[in-house]
C-alpha cells in the first residue's frame, strides 16, 4: 500500500503528465488547422496546359495529316508509314520526335521530373503491317505506375469519310 | 544539535512541490504563448502568399481568355495568343494604364516562345517583328511580384503558325 506522501507525489505526476499532454494536444490542433499552399493543384494545371499546348503546336509541316503535333500523333497511329512533305522520314518516326521535343523544352520537365506519355486508341486497335499492334510511347513507362505521379490528357478526334476515329493521349509525370 | 522533525521536512517538501509544478505550468503557458504567436505570424504570411497566388492565377485566367490578347473574334475566344496583338500592346503608349481599367492595377504579363532550342531571346519592338520571341507587357523589374508560368500557344499571325511558349503572368505586391 502506498503512504500519503508517495500518494501525493502520484498525483503531482498526474497532474503534470496531464499538462504536458493537454500542452502537445493543443500544438497538435492548431497544426492540423493550418494551411499548406497545394503544390499538386499548380502541376495538375501546368500539366494539362503544358500537353494541349504541345499538342496544338505546329509540327513545321503542311500536309492535312501533319500539320499539327496532334495530326502527327494520328498520322503516327494510323498510317505510321506516310512520309510527311515527301521527306524521308515516317509519321510515326517525326511524332516521337516532334513531341519529344516540344515536352523537353519545358525546362521544369527536364529537370524536376520524370516523364511518360503514351498514346492509345479508343474503342480500336491499330496494328502494323505484320499485326502487331501499334503503340506510341515516349518517356519513362514506370512514371505511370508510380505512386505521386500526376496525369493530364487529351483527346484526338479525326474523322474519315463516314469512321470517326479517337486516339486518347495521357502524359504522366513524377518528381525524378 | 537537535534535527528537524518530521513535519517540517513534509512541509518543505510539499512546497518544493508546488513551486516546481508551478514553474513547470509557467513554463508550459509561456511556450503555449510562443507558439500561437508564432503560428499566427506564420500563418498571415501564408495567407498573404496564397491570396498573392490566387491573384496571379486568376490574372492568367483573365489573359486567356481577353480578346486584348488572344487570338480570335468577339463572338468565340481562341485561348492561342496572339503575337500581333502582343505587338500591338507592347507598341502603344500607355496601354498599361488603359488595360488597368479591365484588369485592375500592378500586374504584369511576359510571353516567351520555347520551341527552338538554343534560339536566344529576342524582346519583341516594332522594329524587328515578327523576329523575336518575347513579349513583355507592364513590366516593374524593381517591384517585389508572385507569378505563375503557363505553357501557351501563340500564334504567329505573319507567319500563320502556332508556336508554343511560356506565359509569365504576375502580381505586384502593394
Amino acid at each position: 500500500m502506498f503512504t500519503v506522501n508517495e500518494r501525493k507525489g502520484q498525483t503531482t505526476a498526474v497532474l503534470l503528465f496531464l499538462v504536458a499532454m493537454i500542452f502537445v494536444a493543443l500544438m497538435m490542433m492548431v497544426l492540423s488547422f493550418s494551411e499548406t499552399v497545394d503544390q499538386n493543384e499548380y502541376m495538375e494545371t501546368y500539366l494539362n496546359s503544358m500537353l494541349i499546348s504541345v499538342m496544338r503546336t505546329d509540327s513545321g509541316y503542311t500536309d492535312d495529316s501533319c500539320k499539327l503535333v496532334s495530326d502527327l500523333i494520328w498520322c503516327g497511329i494510323m498510317q505510321p508509314s506516310y512520309q510527311c512533305g515527301g521527306g524521308a522520314e515516317q509519321c510515326h518516326d517525326l511524332a516521337t520526335e516532334k513531341v519529344t521535343h516540344y515536352l523537353e523544352s519545358f525546362d521544369v520537365l527536364k529537370k524536376n521530373f520524370r516523364y511518360f506519355f503514351r498514346v492509345e486508341p479508343y474503342n480500336f486497335v491499330a496494328r502494323n503491317e505484320d499485326g502487331t499492334p501499334i503503340v506510341f510511347e515516349i518517356g519513362d513507362p514506370g512514371v505511370e505506375e508510380a505512386e505521386d505521379r500526376l496525369v493530364a490528357s487529351y483527346t484526338i478526334y479525326k474523322q474519315k469519310g463516314y469512321n470517326s476515329y479517337i486516339l486518347k493521349a495521357y502524359l504522366f509525370i513524377t518528381k525524378a | 544539535m537537535k534535527g528537524m522533525g518530521t513535519k517540517p521536512m513534509e512541509g518543505q517538501s510539499n512546497m518544493m512541490e508546488y513551486v516546481i509544478m508551478t514553474f513547470f505550468i509557467f513554463v508550459v503557458i509561456v511556450a503555449l504563448i510562443l507558439f500561437l504567436y508564432n503560428w499566427q505570424v506564420s500563418q498571415s504570411s501564408l495567407d498573404s502568399a496564397i491570396e498573392f497566388s490566387e491573384r496571379a492565377v486568376d490574372m492568367a485566367g483573365s489573359v486567356m481568355n481577353s480578346l486584348y490578347f488572344t487570338k480570335g473574334t468577339t463572338m468565340v475566344v481562341d485561348p492561342m495568343l496572339d503575337d500581333s496583338k502582343l505587338m500591338a500592346l507592347n507598341a502603344t503608349e500607355g496601354v498599361c494604364d488603359m488595360l488597368e481599367n479591365v484588369f485592375g492595377s500592378g500586374w504584369f504579363v511576359e510571353v516567351r516562345l520555347i520551341g527552338d532550342e538554343g534560339a536566344e531571346e529576342v524582346d519583341c519592338t516594332s522594329g524587328n517583328y515578327p523576329d523575336c520571341n518575347k513579349w513583355s507587357l507592364c513590366a516593374q523589374p524593381d517591384r517585389e511580384s508572385a507569378y505563375f508560368n503557363l505553357p501557351v500557344n501563340v500564334y504567329r499571325k505573319v507567319a500563320e503558325r502556332t508556336d508554343i511558349g511560356i506565359m509569365t503572368v504576375g502580381v505586384y505586391s502593394e
